[in-house]
């Protein structure tokens, strides 16, 4: 047990932080080359989140409770992350005026739930409600009302624009049959999002470790798709792929 | 007697795009099982943001 609730989330935490690192180059690159690059600062920022959301289960596991640790865990990971991955999507996808308005939205939104959390009363023996043993971090924690009510829309938002943008470019590009590295990097990026959603809905009906081991693949997934979709495949489709023609490329 | 017919050549259409074979098998089916692992999860969310059960 102090293996997984240790080891698991310290991984993930680690895997996201490499990759952030390497979307923030990326975002660097594309600066100075005068390309668009607002979508990668954004992944960036949303991987980041994602390594601090590891990082406090971690420690969690290793050193006990922390309402510091605990909010920031919440904050991050559970509230912020998949909204702000995809605000990166909708950049990436979308116009600028819209994407420049939804990300003004996402902006104060995130602002109020990090003043509700840190504002929020704790109770750590509520996490052990249910079917929850407490040995993850669980919101049953917050013991103030309409503090985990924010967090359903953050993650539909995040669900319908990172996972539905991944799921609607691996489309078009296989729908044109070009760019295949692209179709395959966008599948995974889309299955690896979607994997903390689905392992955090198991975590809720008792089964084990099924949160922390699904975001370790979550982010090890979201990481290869990257890779996949940003480096051109050798081996050749039928016929010699086209230019690109649609906007929805993953750079 | 005047050539009415141009030659064969110019007649066909460009051959159609392809990715190689397994993709074209796999990919179709994965991006139907993806829109419907989100239709699952937005089926999750909205059951937790309407109370009707526990989130995170």
């Amino acid at each position: 047990m102090f293996t997984f609730n240790v080891l698991l989330p310290f991984t993930s935490a680690v895997v996201s932080t490499i990759f952030a690192v390497l979307v923030f180059r990326r975002y660097a690159t594309h600066k100075r080359a005068g390309r668009r690059a607002a979508h990668l600062l954004l992944w960036g920022i949303g991987m980041v989140f994602y390594a601090i959301g590891g990082f406090c289960e971690g420690y969690y596991g290793a050193f006990g409770w922390n309402a510091l640790v605990f909010r920031l865990w919440y904050l991050c990971g559970a509230i912020l992350v998949a909204a702000w991955l995809g605000q990166g999507t909708v950049y990436l996808l979308a116009k600028q005026k819209w994407a420049n308005a939804l990300m003004i939205v996402l902006g104060v939104a995130s602002l109020y739930a990090a003043v509700r959390v840190f504002a929020a009363q704790l109770d750590p023996a509520l996490m052990t409600q249910s079917l929850h043993t407490g040995s993850e971090l669980s919101g049953h924690a917050i013991a103030t009302g309409g503090v985990r009510s924010l967090t359903p829309f953050f993650n539909l938002y995040g669900t319908v624009t990172l996972v539905g943008g991944a799921l609607y470019s691996s489309w078009i590009f296989w729908r044109k049959r070009v760019l295949l590295h692209r179709t395959i990097g966008n599948i995974l990026i889309a299955v690896g999002a979607m994997l903390p959603a689905f392992g955090g809905t198991f975590s809720r009906f008792g089964l084990p470790n099924a949160l922390y081991l699904s975001e370790l693949l979550g982010t090890i997934l979201m990481f290869a798709g990257f890779i996949r979709a940003t480096t051109p495949m050798r081996s050749a489709q039928k016929v010699p792929e086209a230019a690109a023609e649609t906007p929805t490329q993953l750079t | 007697m005047m050539a009415t017919d141009r030659p064969q050549s110019e007649n066909d259409a460009p051959p159609k795009r392809q990715y190689p074979a397994a993709y074209e098998r796999a990919v179709p089916v994965v991006l139907a099982l993806i829109a419907l692992a989100i239709l699952v999860l937005l089926g999750i969310i909205l059951v937790v943001a309407l109370g009707l059960y526990p989130g995170a």
